[in-house]
């Protein structure tokens, strides 16, 4: 398994128990759908797996590390080279321009690789955004800064990309050509991809979707 | 660069805090051009006694002790001393002595200058600009320091004007930036001559050979042993300089007025240094959601940090870029207005230069720590909360 996800839990002060107690596990290549209310726990979920946020209980190992219990200032290098974000909206850095952004994790590594900018660029041209290279993101649509972010995610190589509620705030046909691109691109890298979302459609393209109620995964 | 594009998108407040800083480096360069004036006058004096020891009368309302041909001897006698220079010192005019370079009339033999200044060090060494030194037994000349020269607006040729008497200019001295610049040489008969023109008590019996100031000169690590050696032999009612005393007052007195002049400019450049700490408090919470992408991308704390410390040094340094140019101009139009004092008041130096820029990029980047640290200490997941 690429991913393995044994007991999470996430408690929070005055009683709220965002997860309680999630088992979840994905295989290399995998595309999993997490579906469910708003407020049953999946960003938590989400969080935990891509090592931004820890559980009060439960163990999580990606790519045979258990990620649980690596030291916190590891943790921004295991995010840096195994997992790639893409979040619901404004995900990008509005100083930089599309190219930067995407190279923005490049800028992070060390050592830095040097044909950092030819990676980004062809990251860019995957997501089809050439030609918006040089633009900031005030001056792209909400669907080209998708796109733009699904470059960033990538350009590492991740071994996992997370996604939540990527097309949110996208019109229906926009958001179907973005979860199509998605879909292939992970797919052609081999790379394990866990969705949020809230389209059936969506769920009924991956090969696995789970349903979050109250913090638990409902059978 | 992002972190210029970062200070440009805020411009009006970016230009406010580096204005900020500008205001504090102007006034601590502003000061520290004084300082260095200062230092100059200082570091010129420790030059020219490092080779002399001075003998001084120790003055009395009552009786005015000059020093006699038999007292010149015996300081001559002490062994260590190479020569004996004399002065006969007077201001030149009654208000002369509280100018920036008090002018005096400095009466010499030329022959016994000539002998100290070849036995002084290089440093201390008196070089003419224009002219020449007067022929031995002229009379009624002068060679004038460069702060007279230019004060009183005399060149070579010209006559001087001083306690009633009438010098002819023959030769002007390169500036040194201390204190012989306020000097106009004569020949030492003329100065005794004036001496004794406004002494109501002639000094003892020996009119024609006295001096007010006496220069021992020595080897400078030998300067203590021989002012001891020169004390015991000479009669009371001197003033004895070692060059080791002078220079360790001169250093004393330099540490003191640096420490309160270049603090009271570092005052300033601090009081700019808060409002970068604020501008940077304010950047880092309207770029929260920023740093949660950051470090959800994987930067790492240290990454976060350095990006801020960055924007805020940079700011200080273009603050302390324009405070220094601004300052210079400053320092150089003070110049130009009080020239007729015939020496600057302020000096502009390049590590006064290199000095200002580079506090206030320390200062920049001191300011920038705890901002840099709450950015860096963010949680990444409720920094993506946000907007
Ligand atoms: N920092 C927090 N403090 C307290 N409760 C929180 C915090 N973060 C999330 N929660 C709660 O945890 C639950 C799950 O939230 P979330 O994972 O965002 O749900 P979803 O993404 O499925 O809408 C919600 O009830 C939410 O209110
Ligand atoms: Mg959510």
């Amino acid at each position: 398994m690429l991913l393995e996800a044994r007991g999470v839990t996430k408690h929070y002060p005055m009683g709220v128990k965002a997860l309680d107690g999630v088992d979840l596990s994905a295989a290399p290549g995998e595309i999993v759908g997490i579906m469910g209310r708003s407020g049953s726990g999946k960003s938590t979920l989400l969080h935990i797996l891509g090592c931004l946020d820890r559980p009060t209980a439960g163990s999580v190992w990606l790519d045979g590390v258990e990620v649980t219990a690596t030291a916190e200032a590891a943790l921004p290098a295991v995010r840096l080279r195994k997992v790639g974000f893409v979040f619901q909206a404004h995900n990008l850095v509005s100083t930089l321009t599309a190219l930067e952004n995407v190279a923005l994790p490049l800028r992070y590594l060390r050592p830095r690789p040097a044909d950092a900018m030819a990676k980004a660029r062809a990251a860019l041209a995957a997501v089809g955004l050439s030609d918006r290279m040089h633009h900031v993101p005030a001056q792209l649509s909400g669907g080209q800064q998708q796109r733009v972010a699904i470059a960033r995610a990538l350009v590492n190589g991740p071994a996992l990309v997370l996604a939540d509620e990527p097309t949110g705030a996208l019109d229906s046909q926009t958001a179907r050509e973005l979860l199509a691109l998605l879909r292939r691109l992970t797919a052609e890298r081999g790379q394990t991809f866990v969705i949020v979302t809230h389209d059936p459609m969506v769920g009924a393209a991956c090969d696995r979707v789970i349903t979050m109620v109250d913090g638990q995964v409902h059978p | 660069m992002e972190a210029l594009r970062n200070l440009r998108r805020r411009s009006v407040r970016t230009s406010l805090t580096v204005l900020g800083i500008a205001v504090g480096i102007l006034a601590f360069t502003v000061m520290g051009g004084m300082a260095e004036k200062i230092n100059m006058i200082i570091r010129g004096s420790e030059a020219y006694f490092a080779h002399r020891i001075a003998v001084r009368s120790a003055g009395g309302s009552v009786r005015l002790n000059f020093l006699q041909s038999d007292d010149i001897a015996t300081v001559r006698q002490v062994s260590g001393v190479q020569a004996v220079e004399t002065h006969i010192m007077l201001p030149m005019d009654e208000t002369a002595g509280f100018e920036l370079a008090p002018r005096s009339l400095v009466g010499i033999d030329l022959e016994n200058f000539q002998r100290a200044q070849a036995l002084a060090g290089q440093e201390a060494q008196l070089r003419l600009w224009q002219g020449n030194w007067w022929r031995p037994g002229d009379r009624e000349v002068a060679v004038l320091g460069s702060a007279v020269a230019r004060r009183m607006k005399l060149k070579v040729g010209d006559p001087l004007l001083a306690r009633g008497a009438r010098f002819r200019v023959v030769g002007i001295i390169e500036e040194t930036l201390s204190l012989p610049d306020g000097w106009a040489f004569i020949p030492q008969e003329d100065a005794r001559a004036l001496v004794l023109e406004v002494s109501s008590t002639v000094p003892g019996s020996d009119v024609p050979a006295f001096a007010t100031n006496a220069y021992a000169l020595v080897n400078p690590n030998e300067g203590d042993a021989v002012t001891d050696e020169i004390a015991t032999r000479l009669r009371r009612g001197f003033l004895l300089y070692s060059p080791q005393q002078l220079s360790k007052a001169a250093a004393q007195a330099s540490t003191l007025l640096n420490t309160a002049i270049l603090g009271s400019g570092a005052i300033a450049v601090i009081v700019g240094a808060l409002s970068i700490i604020n501008t940077m408090f304010i950047a880092v919470a309207e770029r929260t959601r920023e740093i949660g992408i950051k470090k959800a991308i994987g930067a790492s704390r240290w990454d976060v940090t350095r990006e801020f410390l960055f924007e805020s040094t940079l700011m200080a340094i273009a603050g302390g870029l324009v405070g220094v140019g601004l300052g210079t101009g400053v320092i150089y139009a003070i110049n130009w207005y009080t020239r007729d004092q015939g020496t600057p008041v302020f000096i502009m130096t390049p590590r006064l230069a290199i000095g200002g820029v580079l506090f206030a990029g320390v200062l920049g980047a001191l300011a920038g720590v705890l901002p840099a640290m709450r950015a860096a200490a963010l949680d990444p997941v409720e920094a993506l909360r946000e907007r």
